[in-house]
């Protein structure tokens, strides 16, 4: 795996978003305005303490992002053997449907890296070209409910999956998905997550260990 | 090549120039400040009984509003129409209550009645321990008669426990009107005694009104108990946007709502929130 370390320190920010209700509240609240607009009804001694509220959710929104890409790296290793990874703007440009931004973080609660190979198959969806290469994709999610990392091959995933007492497949994601662990402290134990992930691995490839 | 990507080749991204900047840690302060800010202009729509005003980039729906900011949105009767043509009237408003607590089956009726019993505890809590299967009975009587001379209870709600113990409230329900010499000691008194006989440890006795007016202030001092036991009975004041909120959400939890009890409701809330 990439990292031997088996926990992770959620930043400040997004640990006391996760763990309390009033600041999501008012962390979709500011966000929902964006930053060309102003509440209805503020006064202009207040304006400062609005901007300072502006900062902060921005803070819990890139803090998110950048806790997944933690996350996915203290998880999934960089390389996986027999399948070739992918560049960000790949990921951007090509069907993968797996664009990576701050926005797509905070709003999908999912990271995915994908790799991909040559089809074997030769086979084609409606979606993808006959020449299209098989792709897995490989993510993690924090949200609300707990962190779980999910994993992906296209074409067709549903039918067969990884460990089915480790994983589940989730159809708004069209992926196999762990079991979510719930977040009850800064600090994430990660053990679990890695299990899942070494599981995910073999079924992507039976045939190849993964490497760094 | 693009001529971005030919400049991003021989010189570094513009974005990194910004590694240098030390950020400040992070603070949820103003954040909180703006959670209690908007909060209060929610109360403010809720108390109103229209949210309609709300800017809609504030909160999508009213629902989403009452979620995020009072935790209140499962069975809140903001979540249909209310009956514009009509306007309740204190008897309409307490007899409609009776009716739709004891509509249903024993177990409708049993549910809906803890709901009530729940919804006017400030713990928002049964008073004491024991489950629905230990109660036997149930019953809400608007306009119960309390034996003094044209004296009548506006909502009295008891549920019948097994060992023989009645668990349950009196409503005094106040939509602009005072209240009289002596009527909150005649209910206290006739709560006591048959054919109601309260339990005198878990009796709640609320006045329901759309706020707390200095009339009704004057009445919780002369009245804190003075024949039950207990500093936890005497009368006590609960807004109706209060009571009808915790009602609903009780009676979700407790799967025994229904789409005209919740009309009712929030008919209510538009002639007396």
């Amino acid at each position: 795996m990439t990292s031997t370390a088996t926990t992770l320190e959620l930043p400040q920010s997004v640990f006391e978003y996760l763990t309390q209700p009033n600041l999501q509240a008012a962390v979709q609240s500011v966000l929902d305005h964006g930053t060309k607009k102003l509440p209805s009804g503020l006064e202009w001694n207040e304006l400062p303490q609005y901007f300072r509220a502006v900062l902060a959710a921005s803070s819990v929104q890139v803090d998110w992002a950048l806790a997944h890409e933690h996350l996915w790296r203290s998880v999934w290793p960089s390389l996986v053997e027999g399948w070739s990874p992918a560049s960000l703007d790949e990921q951007s440009t090509r069907d993968f449907d797996a664009n990576v931004s701050v926005e797509k973080c905070w709003s999908d609660e999912w990271l995915w890296r994908c790799f991909t190979k040559p089809s074997a198959r030769g086979a084609s969806t409606m979606r993808r070209r006959a020449t299209s290469p098989d792709i897995l994709y490989l993510g993690v999610s924090i949200s609300l409910n707990g962190t779980c990392v999910g994993v992906s091959i296209e074409p067709s995933t549903a039918a067969a999956g990884p460990d089915a007492a480790l994983f589940h497949f989730d159809d708004d994601a069209e992926a196999w998905r762990s079991v979510e662990q719930s977040i009850t402290s800064q600090t994430l134990d990660l053990s679990e997550l890695q299990q899942a992930a070494r599981q995910a691995l073999k079924w992507a490839n039976p045939s190849a260990n993964s490497i760094k | 090549m693009t001529t971005t990507d030919l400049i991003s080749a021989v010189a570094p991204a513009p974005w990194r120039a910004l590694d240098s900047l030390e950020l400040p840690p992070f603070d949820a302060a103003p954040l909180r400040w703006h959670g209690i800010r908007t909060a209060h202009a929610a109360l403010k729509a809720v108390r109103a009984g229209d949210l309609s005003g709300l800017s809609a980039g504030d909160w999508p729906t009213p629902q989403q509003a009452l979620h995020a900011f009072l935790g209140a949105a499962d069975g809140h009767c903001f979540s249909v129409e209310p009956h514009a043509w009509v306007d309740l009237h204190e008897p309409q408003i307490t007899k409609g209550l009776a009716h739709f607590l004891n509509a249903g089956s024993h177990s409708v009726r049993t549910r809906r009645i803890l709901a009530l019993l729940q919804a006017v505890q400030p713990s928002n809590s049964l008073p004491v321990d024991f489950t629905p299967e230990d109660v036997v009975g149930a019953r809400a009587i608007s306009e119960a008669h309390c034996g003094a001379m044209r004296r009548f209870i506006d909502v009295i709600a008891w549920v019948q426990l097994r060992d023989g113990r009645r668990i349950g409230t009196v409503i005094e329900a106040k939509l602009g009107h005072e209240i009289t010499d002596g009527q909150l000691s005649s209910y206290e008194a006739a709560a006591a005694k048959p054919p109601y006989s309260l339990d005198a440890n878990a009796a709640r006795f609320v006045i329901v009104a759309p706020s707390l007016t200095d009339s009704i202030l004057g009445e919780l001092r002369q009245h804190p108990h003075r024949m039950w036991p207990t500093q936890t009975q005497g009368w006590k004041f609960i807004a109706w946007r209060v009571l009808l909120t915790r009602l609903g959400s009780a009676l979700a939890k407790s799967e025994c709502d229904d789409d005209d009890f919740v009309r009712f409701r929030r008919t209510v809330w538009r002639c007396a929130a």
